[in-house]
């Protein structure tokens, strides 16, 4: 059956009158077909139609998941607009089947295997209650009420109680969102929007929040967080006990989610489990970016960041999971549960220490030979090589010391360096950087280049770089390092001069200027070779780093600050054409194009940031905003281009983490193409990879593989939740981190 | 990631203690202390109401801090006879180096009430001074009334 445009859209609206309101459900489900016969289907999928009371059902997920396998495997997919569905290509085992959606509750769980055809009864949410226990965070995170936009700037506790390091709304908002509590996890899921029983008993909500922030090894974290915000009155932490105490009288979202529309609704999702419930990943590998083709059909490997050595691995092929110890070189080499102490039990893992990982390992990038480059401490970060001081043979050393120890839980964080593992040989080898290490990025060139970013501010702010063909011939990492820090051509002369202006120093109009911003994401541009970062200090800032003819000695910086109505960033990435992407806290996706700049980028106040506003482009994320705000309320985490048309939506199409929104946001034609994660509720992504592993194959061929990347995976919908999206209610039902794999096909029913 | 970001290098991109400047910070927060505690000295000595203290310490220090005996040492010392204690000598909890390069007081209510509103101005690297904007005027002898009661 093929609808017409109008028809489409009818359908369409259906679903969100539908979604909004089960009264007006009536007339929503008399714009729709009311019969539908199943599509016909090989021996590995299950197909049906969804039914409800009111007709078909469009626009719902179908959920069938297994328990055989060792793992969480599930697999969902959308029904169409008569409310047919096909779930392709299951592995042989039973399934649990059932239907959720926007509007309805739950279905009840239909056992079945591949190969069968079902109908099944979708249950429409007796009220809007019901309905909203299903919304992704986001509309319940949306009730959440901000100081308003007239109380800032801070004049203190003695003025208007907010601190006066906050002089706008938009820089509270920034640390409400994502460079604040979302940076580890969502707000407004279940685990967040109430508070655990096992906390205790509590004489004010207030009381109840304080404590939940002092739970587990991020205590110190939290409170360094929440305790900047905080006033008389008691500031973010009374706004959040507010918040609860309306949702637990009753108070629920006044937006529902609009069902999927359109390609929305070709999306299939495979979903593993890996690790533990006590763990988490940071971010995944899956093969090499600048060639999606590398480890077709091979491991995927997750980056567990400081909660454990053990870094999770899931063989897709055969839905089996496992785990590989990633070794320190220096046995002193010290954990970070010495600086993440647990002073109050969690609801989840009571007094248990469980971040204790020596080894750090952030991010990973994979070379085309399928060995894999990670961001990981290897020794002690005080215990910097002498090669990286001012008598060094290094070049970066001669121009740019960097033996300081570092000083403050901030710079040890990210004294990483740099560790290598062979899949095939299955051995690690090190690499000691003068330069911590953070995200990663493969040149296009003859060397290999691998590029670093560090997240450091202030003097350890620099871009490092390996040659890894010269470290892969020779073994010798310190020779095949390198780093700058960011010089500013301030003094317009269009090349990079001896001396230059320290930060915070009067500025020599004849100098050039470095500046502090250290970036956090990193990309390589294909255009030029340039290598661009995002820096996370409010509103935000990219950098764009040309290594001239000799670097270090050639290597000059440009940095562009995020203009209004954007702030609030963390990753980036860059498509072919060499415009840069980044999701904002300000609930955008924004574009820099450095080819629409008018002026001289370079000259005197070019370290202020403020060039080229005629460069950014900004396009609003979905989703309700917070009490007192006017843009979503969209925490977006990281942002990744899908340069190779992997997907399937376009080559170069930009996809933000939806991280309060279950979901990818992809930009396609300016407009939002939502890829909602409906089960469990609580994906959470920080990283994307794309892949093909057969590129004569079509669709089935090739797919994204995103981790769910929270600091809490005990906050995501656990094994048979007692109520919707809640934890699991057992130690054994909690959810461990997920890996979920995003195929797109042309139409709902394909298989 | 920059969770860490804040303690004690930078917190929210602020620059904070560099070792290059911590002997001066000594200095100054010795002189700070003194122009401070001077200058809250009357209005810390009228009583607070112990109520209404405990009210404004859990909006804003309960966070960080624990007041009952035996309670664990948080992000901040458990407070539990706090008043007219010997500054720096929470039993197992781990100070900053500013802190411990400072103080050589007693916690008097002239001397707490000033740390509680100004810790920025007493101790500038200290742990609490690297985030928390201090307690208002109008909290302060409520607060140390409540803790006053903490014994």
């Amino acid at each position: 059956m093929r609808l017409g445009i109008r028809s489409t859209l009818a359908v369409a609206l259906g679903a969100l009158i539908a979604a909004v309101s089960p009264v007006a459900r009536q007339s929503a489900a008399i714009a729709q077909p009311t019969t539908a016969v199943a599509p016909a289907i090989g021996a590995n999928d299950i197909a049906g139609v969804v039914t409800s009371r009111f007709g078909p059902e469009a626009g719902v997920w179908v959920i069938a998941a297994a328990k055989d396998f060792g793992t969480r495997y599930a697999k969902i997919v959308v029904t169409d607009d008569s409310g047919r569905f096909v779930i392709p290509d299951l592995p042989k085992a039973r399934y649990d089947v059932w239907v959720r959606g926007y509007g309805l509750v739950d279905s009840p769980k239909t056992e079945t295997a591949p190969g069968n055809t079902l109908s099944l009864q979708a249950v429409v949410a007796p009220a809007r209650a019901a309905a909203a226990q299903y919304y992704p965070a986001i509309y319940w995170f949306s009730l959440l009420k901000v100081p308003e936009e007239s109380r800032f700037p801070g004049t203190g506790p003695n003025g208007n109680g907010i601190p006066p390091f906050f002089k706008t709304q938009a820089q509270w908002l920034d640390l409400v969102k994502t460079n604040g509590c979302v940076t580890c996890h969502q707000l407004g899921n279940y685990a967040t929007r109430t508070i655990p029983p096992a906390l205790g008993h509590f004489d004010s909500s207030i009381e109840a929040w304080a404590r939940r922030l002092q739970s587990g090894p991020a205590d110190t974290i939290m409170s360094i967080l929440m305790g900047g915000m905080l006033g008389p009155d008691g500031g973010h932490l009374a706004a959040l006990a507010d918040w609860t105490d309306r949702i637990a009288h009753g108070e629920i979202p006044s937006a529902a989610p609009p069902r999927p529309v359109g390609l929305e609704r070709n999306l299939v999702l495979t979903e593993w489990d890996w690790l533990s419930p006590k763990s988490y990943i940071h971010d995944l590998i899956a093969t090499d970016k600048r060639n999606p083709a590398v480890n077709a059909n091979g491991l995927l490997f997750g980056t567990t960041e400081v909660s454990t050595d053990d870094i999770p691995t899931l063989d897709p092929v055969h839905n089996a999971k496992g785990l590989i110890h990633v070794p320190v070189r220096d046995p002193q080499t010290p954990s970070f549960a010495m600086v993440s102490p647990v002073n109050r039990p969690s609801p989840y893992f009571g007094m248990e220490q469980t971040w204790n990982s020596h080894t750090n390992v952030h991010s990973a990038a994979m070379d085309s030979k399928g060995r894999i480059f990670f961001a990981a401490q290897m020794r002690s970060p005080n215990d910097q090589p002498s090669y990286c001081g001012p008598n060094s043979p290094l070049r970066s050393a001669q121009l740019y010391p960097l033996d300081a120890k570092p000083n403050g839980l901030a710079e040890i964080q990210n004294s990483r360096q740099v560790t290598v593992y062979d899949p095939t040989t299955q051995k690690f080898s090190f690499i000691d950087t003068c330069f911590g290490t953070h995200h990663v990025a493969f040149a296009e060139d003859a060397h290999n280049t691998l590029w670093f970013s560090n997240n450091s501010m202030g003097k350890r702010a620099v871009v490092g770089w390996i040659d890894t063909e010269k470290f892969l011939e020779t073994g010798d990492g310190a020779a095949s390092q390198g780093w700058t820090p960011f010089i500013v051509d301030t003094n317009g002369n269009d090349k990079r001069d001896e001396g230059y202006n320290e930060p915070g120093q009067p500025v020599d109009p004849n100098k050039d200027t470095r500046v502090p911003y250290g970036i956090y994401g990193i990309a390589w541009n294909p255009v030029d070779g340039s290598i661009w970062g995002s820096s996370t200090p409010f509103p935000g800032y990219i950098l764009r780093i040309d290594p001239g003819s000799n670097p270090p000695d050639t290597a000059l910086t440009e940095i562009y600050r995020v203009p209004m109505p954007g702030y609030g960033i963390r990753g980036m990435d860059i498509d072919r054409s060499g415009v840069v992407w980044v999701p904002l806290d300000s609930g955008h996706i924004a574009s820099f194009d450095r080819r629409k700049c008018k002026g001289p980028l370079n000259g005197p106040g070019a370290e202020q940031g403020n060039k080229c506003p005629e460069g950014w482009t900004f396009y609003p994320l979905p989703g309700p905003p917070l009490q007192g705000d006017s843009e979503s309320a969209e925490s977006p985490y990281y942002l990744w281009v899908d340069q190779h048309n992997v997907l399937g939506l376009g080559a170069n199409t930009p996809i933000a983490t939806g991280n309060e929104s279950d979901s990818l946001h992809a930009l396609v034609d300016g407009h939002i193409v939502e890829l909602r994660v409906p089960y469990p509720m609580g994906f959470f992504a920080k990283a994307i990879d794309g892949r093909i592993d057969d590129p004569d194959a079509g669709w089935k061929g090739r797919g994204l593989w995103v981790g769910s990347g929270n600091r809490t995976p005990a906050h995501i919908e656990g094994i048979d939740a007692p109520v919707p999206g809640a934890p699991g209610a057992t130690a054994a039902m909690l959810s461990s981190p997920l890996v979920v794999r995003f195929q797109l096909r042309p139409n709902p029913l394909a298989h | 990631m920059t969770i860490f970001r804040g303690r004690p290098k930078t917190l929210f991109g602020r620059t904070v203690e560099r070792a290059s400047i911590r002997l001066l910070a000594r200095l100054l927060a010795a002189v700070c202390a003194a122009c401070v505690i001077g200058a809250s000295s009357a209005a810390a000595q009228s009583a607070g109401n112990a109520e209404k203290g405990r009210a404004a310490f859990v909006k804003q220090c309960a966070l960080c801090h624990t007041v009952g005996k035996d309670e664990p040492n948080l992000f901040g010392p458990n407070l539990h006879g706090i008043v007219g204690r010997k500054a720096g000598t929470a039993p197992g909890y781990r100070y900053s180096p500013a802190f411990q390069a400072t103080v050589s007081w007693d916690w008097s209510p002239d001397v707490l009430g000033a740390w509680i509103t100004q810790p920025r101005a007493m101790i500038p690297g200290s742990f609490m001074a690297l985030f928390f904007q201090g307690a208002s005027d109008r909290d302060r002898d409520d607060i140390l009334a409540y803790l006053a009661t903490q014994k």
